[in-house]
């Protein structure tokens, strides 16, 4: 039976039904700047399917390996002009544009392909809890002075999360990788 | 003895052997030669020979267990401290933090002693080529761990088959 039938990732969050239409969660406009000083709205992933995470420049514990894995998105799709990749920093105080300019320059990436954008405190924090629905709070019990989700959230043309991902486990992020060459067939 | 009943719910075989014998190594020499007296005194000089062999192994195996101890103890610390952005490989990652597999800043081990205890912050230069990411303090760590992971580091990508030990450690901390 489902061999037949392509498979479907489920479409995550609280919906509301109005008027007989399912209403889905989406992720709320938003207007961040990257490491180019290019600004980045909705609009820059219009027609495409995202990776979305939370991170900081010097965070010493979970985000070297979050890094490591989203260098595997990266490249099994930079040249995939249907997909993109948006890691939000969550330090803004010290994440500046040049310091994510020379942090994605060290990492490697080159090219429009993934944003790392910083913008005020408040509208990141807001997003990630809700919006993306991840957890990325100030705590100075946590090295580096942050408290935040390894989340990798998958997000669909439609500003829809269709899944949420271990960003710190290889085999959820292998996982991950399926799902998005599902989704892009989906969507197709 | 904590860490070495850690070690033995991960490790169960090797650990059997490292409870019988005590790091010093003194255990081996009093149990070895009782359990080989009388076959030696049948045995002759043949058996002094043997008795010979058998206890200079051992106390080369005592050694190698204790090694092993260490290799394995900083195999699991540098997994949980280190690996997140050296990588298990130590290979680093991308120009963002440097290898420490082939690295030349093992040359100098005080320094890779000193900044694990203590981190580091600014450009430090590896194989050449510029890195500029801090690398936190592990003050959480003790001598003992700190020995047990140079070991590690220094056996699997230093080219030693040798201990670091806790008073080495010890004598760089003590300078700074």
């Amino acid at each position: 039976m489902s061999a037949c039938q392509p498979k479907k990732l489920p479409i995550q969050g609280d919906r509301e039904f109005i008027n007989g239409d399912t209403v889905y969660h989406t992720i709320a406009n938003f207007k961040f700047v990257d490491q180019d000083s290019n600004e980045v709205t909705n609009k820059t992933y219009e027609n495409k399917i995202y990776v979305a995470d939370f991170f900081f420049t010097t965070c010493p514990t979970i985000c070297p390996i979050m890094k490591t894995q989203m260098l595997r998105i990266y490249e099994k799709f930079k040249d995939n002009p249907q997909v993109g990749i948006l890691s939000h920093t969550i330090d803004p105080r010290h994440d500046s544009v040049a310091v994510l300019k020379a942090y994605a320059k060290r990492l490697g990436v080159n090219g429009d392909f993934w944003h790392f954008v910083t913008g005020k405190r408040e509208e990141i924090y807001d997003i990630g809890q809700k919006s993306y629905l991840v957890t990325a709070t100030e705590d100075a019990t946590a090295p580096g002075g942050i408290m935040h989700s390894g989340a990798f959230v998958l997000i669909d043309k439609q500003r829809r999360i269709r899944g949420v991902y271990d960003g710190t486990k290889e085999e959820k992020v292998s996982l991950l990788m399926k799902d998005m060459d599902v989704l892009l067939k989906e969507e197709e | 003895m904590i860490r070495i009943l850690k070690i033995k719910e991960k490790y169960p075989t090797l650990t059997l052997r490292a409870t019988v014998l005590p790091n010093s190594g003194e255990g081996i020499e009093k149990k070895v030669p009782k359990l080989l007296f009388t076959p030696s005194l049948l045995l002759g000089r043949a058996g002094v020979g043997l008795l010979f062999v058998i206890l200079l192994s051992s106390c080369q195996s005592a050694d190698k267990i204790k090694l092993e101890q260490y290799y394995i103890g900083g195999k699991e610390i540098f997994e949980a401290n280190c690996a997140n952005c050296h990588q298990k490989d130590g290979k680093g990652l991308q120009n963002l933090y440097p290898p420490i597999a082939g690295s030349d800043y093992l040359q100098n081990k005080s320094q890779v002693i000193l900044a694990i205890k203590y981190g580091l912050t600014g450009e430090i230069k590896v194989n050449g080529k510029v890195y500029n990411q801090p690398m936190p303090a592990n003050s959480h760590l003790q001598n003992l761990d700190i020995a047990e992971v140079v070991t590690y580091i220094y056996n699997e990508w230093g080219n030693e088959q040798k201990l670091t030990t806790v008073e080495e450690v010890e004598e760089v901390l003590k300078k700074k």
